[in-house]
């Protein structure tokens, strides 16, 4: 049975079949300890105790605890759902000598009933087992060089020149040709500068192969594989994989004692032995990510992935909630997935996403998906347009960057936002001033002008300035003059009766010459009553000889004047039908008529003298 | 003989006028490609197309609007500022000038508390700057028109009521009139005889005298705006909006 690998390990199994039974269990780390080494005691108990007692653990040192803990599950089966709630305390004990020991049990109360633990058995082997840090130097047995070969470990990346972020498979395999009861790992490798994920779970036993390493049968079993992710670039070491083993040995002890020599039979040369085996370290050369087309939306995601999003719905009520799902599915470090950024439009509330996780770790690396749920309100109603979301991936085997472009949404909210119509109130936001900057150049065709350009004392300036008062100007002077001409009518009609009268007189002269009586006198009648009407403004109808003097006094003229113009009128009446010289008669009229007209004109032009000035 | 001369003028119209508007293109073509530029944030290349129309020998309020906008994105504050003081000058009461003005002037660093003034000499300069040049001598023109018209009005009208608002209209537009003409004087001579400068040294150490030796006042820095009371040499007597008066050399000042 020697180069037969044993792997125990040790599984705690709750019996779950039936669910008032009260089960309560102590178990042990370690069934076997070397002094000075710690290991740890579990009180399980499926339900929640009022108290719980401990035993004295003697033999022991109580190195920590109890350290409590709790865990429910809810478990149906035929439909019967039970929840199961469970109870532990631990303890670190460290055993003080050799021998047989036992646990002794613990006691719980639950409703008002006592209950005991099993007893669990230990054995403490003695033990010169150094602390593992100084396993190197202070070794008593001569395992070094050759046992060296019978058990060790192996690192294998997947790997050696991984770009950033990119995964890489880190493989921990153990060799053996010696019987291994069990090992530990006491802790992974810290990782410096990677983000890790464990593949393989501990609790699965791996299923040994057989190897020929020049000339020897080894057994190979994969202990662990890790996936790791650089988070920086540069030469990169990953500490090497620490593995606690008990092996059963047959060598004998180069520390010669006959005491233990005369102990140690034939059959008792086998013993187990607890050994520390490390690993090799494992140098990986980071490759930094091509900063040349680098997308803006990249976040450093490395690996293979798919983008997918959709909608709830895409016609809801005004102030319903929607989701809005986008999932980012692949193989690669999903957990540096950041959520996309979302522009989503003015009066669309968004709220942080909610990130769920589905990732699986197998052995082949770490696939699964992260799912970013938006939940989005349309404030208003109106259609609302969430533009394609963006996001972006690098993709070491083709060494490039990707970007995956989602669909377009257009969501439709309709309705009047109910809540502020039911509550009476609005909810109405101020506008959201973010900084400020300065307004934008005119894009439009611009008036330009020559440099210096002024228009006050300009050319047009003036022109323009004076065209008004030119205008104006001159229209006053051309209405004054109408002005004048209108309201004076009469004036003009005296202006007429002087030419009248004296081309009247002229034919008068004519007539006088020609001795023509009846001829003249009409003529002189004419000329005096139509130098009288145009002169003092009298129409010729509203004048005869009765109230002639009346009409001319209303218009105040003098009184001498009127007689001396009646004088004449009847004088030339007189004279027509007169007996003596009719020449003589005529030539008297006719001076005569000349003579008033002469003195009416005088008066006149005196008048309006006197007029003008008084005004 | 006659109808070839007439031809030939008719060819050297044609010619003058096709080279008028070419000129006149020209310097559209140069703005639509300057703002192409502005908008593709070049804006180095958009100041110097500009700068490039103004050489010209031409101007517009909204060309040295858009020339300060360059200047701004380029972080030039002092030559933004400068031109939109222009800019201002051209169209005082522009909203878009006024706001980029006053963003402009939040990034120097001087802070001058301007000396307050009473409240009518406020109202005056602000009613003296309601309107540019342009503006007050064109509403000087049209109140002229409007009083000559309301005064014939007034005088031919019969009605005792038209006549009085007549009279009343009358001497408004009378009133109107002569404000608008001084106030067209005053921007005439603002822009004439220009005396309001940008300090373009990134700091300035103002002298009590014409002269590096005599004794130094005060620091302003790039960007202020100062007003220029007198030049003896190479020397600007310059005063602050708080009232400080001091030296400061041509060169270290740009006139708006």
């Amino acid at each position: 049975m020697k180069y037969i690998l044993f792997i125990l390990l040790f599984i705690l199994s709750v019996s779950l079949y039936s669910d008032n039974k009260v089960e309560f269990r102590a178990s042990t780390s370690h069934t076997s300890v070397g002094i000075g080494e710690r290991f740890r005691v579990t009180f399980e108990i499926n339900t929640t105790p009022t108290s719980f007692d401990a035993p004295d653990f003697e033999g022991f040192r109580v190195l920590s605890g109890p350290m409590q803990s709790s865990s429910t599950s809810i478990q149906i089966i035929n439909g019967e759902q039970t929840r199961i709630q469970t109870y532990s305390y631990s303890y670190f004990l460290e055993p003080l000598e050799e021998g047989s020991f036992e646990i002794k049990p613990a006691k719980a109360l639950v409703d008002g009933e006592y209950y005991n633990t099993n007893k669990v058995p230990i054995q403490v082997v003695e033990s010169d087992e150094p602390s593992p840090a100084t396993v190197d130097t202070t070794d008593p047995y001569d395992i070094k060089t050759e046992d060296l070969d019978d058990l060790f470990i192996r690192a294998y990346a997947s790997k050696n020149n991984p770009y950033q972020g990119e995964e890489v498979i880190i493989t921990y395999k153990i060799y053996t040709r010696i019987p291994v009861t069990r090992y530990s790992m006491d802790r992974l490798p810290s990782f410096q500068g990677f983000w890790s994920e464990t593949l393989t779970d501990y609790d699965e036993p791996m299923e040994p192969t057989t190897k020929n390493i020049d000339g020897q049968r080894y057994k190979v079993a994969e202990i662990i594989r890790v996936a790791v992710f650089a988070q920086k670039s540069g030469n990169l070491i990953i500490e090497p994989l620490q593995v606690e083993c008990l092996v059963r040995r047959t060598e004998t002890r180069r520390r010669e004692s006959l005491f233990e020599d005369f102990f140690s039979s034939p059959f008792d040369r086998s013993r187990t032995v607890r050994e520390t085996i490390k690993s090799n370290p494992i140098e990986l050369d980071v490759k930094p990510l091509p900063v040349k087309n680098q997308p803006s939306t990249f976040t450093g995601l490395v690996g293979e992935f798919q983008l997918s999003a959709s909608l709830d719905r895409d016609n809801i009520q005004t102030n319903d909630a929607v989701n809005l799902n986008i999932k980012i599915s692949g193989n690669g470090n999903l957990r540096m997935a950041e959520f996309p950024s979302v522009d989503f439009p003015l009066n669309l509330d968004s709220y942080y996403p909610r990130i769920s996780d589905n990732i699986r770790t197998s052995s082949s690396g770490v696939s699964g998906s992260r799912t970013f749920k938006y939940l989005l309100i349309p404030r208003t109603e109106g259609n609302f347009e969430i533009p394609p979301l963006k996001f972006s991936y690098f993709d070491p085997k083709n060494e490039e960057y990707k970007t995956l472009l989602s669909e377009k949404f257009v969501l439709t909210a309709e309705g009047k936002p109910l809540s502020t119509a039911s509550e009476g109130r609005i909810n109405r936001e101020n506008a959201r001033y973010i900084d400020e900057d300065i307004r934008h150049i005119y894009m439009h065709e611009i008036n330009l002008q020559p440099l210096g350009n002024m228009f006050f004392r300009s050319f047009l300036f003036y022109a323009l300035f004076t065209l008004p008062i030119a205008i104006f100007a001159v229209f006053m002077v051309l209405y004054q003059n109408k002005v004048k001409n209108k309201s004076n009518s009469a004036i003009m009609r005296t202006k007429r009766a002087n030419r009248v009268a004296k081309k009247r007189m002229k034919k008068a002269g004519k007539l006088l010459k020609q001795n023509k009586e009846n001829k003249f006198y009409d003529e002189i009648f004419k000329t005096l009553w139509g130098y009288v009407s145009d002169k003092m403004n009298i129409p010729i109808s509203e004048l005869n000889k009765d109230n002639v003097k009346e009409k001319l006094n209303m218009k105040s003229v003098p009184v001498d004047i009127t007689d001396e113009l009646i004088n004449t009128l009847a004088h030339c009446e007189y004279a027509r039908f007169a007996p003596g010289d009719k020449e003589k008669n005529m030539d008297e009229v006719y001076f005569m008529t000349h003579d008033t007209i002469v003195k009416t004109e005088k008066w006149l032009s005196k008048n309006n003298k006197n007029n003008r000035t008084k005004k | 003989m006659f109808k070839q001369q007439f031809f030939y003028i008719q060819v050297v119209a044609l010619l003058l006028f096709v080279i008028i508007r070419c000129d006149a293109k020209s310097s559209h073509e140069i703005i639509e490609k300057a703002n192409q530029a502005y908008m593709q944030s070049e804006y180095a290349y958009a100041v110097e197309l500009y700068e490039q129309v103004i050489e010209n020998g031409e101007e517009a309020a909204k060309l040295y609007y858009n020339l300060g906008n360059a200047y701004f994105k380029s972080d030039n504050i002092a030559k933004a500022i400068l031109n939109y003081e222009r800019a201002k000058q051209l169209k005082p009461n522009d909203d878009n000038i006024l706001h980029n003005l006053q963003i402009a002037r939040s990034r120097i660093v001087d802070r001058i508390e301007p000396v307050p003034r009473l409240f009518y000499e406020r109202w005056w300069q602000s009613l003296i700057t309601k309107q540019s040049e342009k503006g007050w001598a064109i509403t000087s023109i049209i109140s002229i028109t409007v009083l000559l018209v309301a005064f014939t009005l007034f005088l031919f009208s019969s009605r005792k009521g038209l006549k009085k608002s007549f009279f009343i209209i009358s001497v408004f537009f009378l009133i109107l009139t002569s404000f608008s003409l001084v106030f067209t004087k005053k921007q005439y001579n603002q822009l004439v005889n220009q005396d309001k400068a940008i300090v373009f040294a990134p700091r300035l150490t103002a002298k009590s005298a014409p002269g590096s030796a005599s004794t130094s006042l005060f620091v302003i820095h790039r960007g202020t705006k100062v007003e220029i009371i007198q030049k003896v040499g190479y020397w600007y007597e310059i005063r602050l909006p708080n009232g400080n008066v001091g030296w400061v050399k041509e060169d270290d000042v740009k006139i708006i």
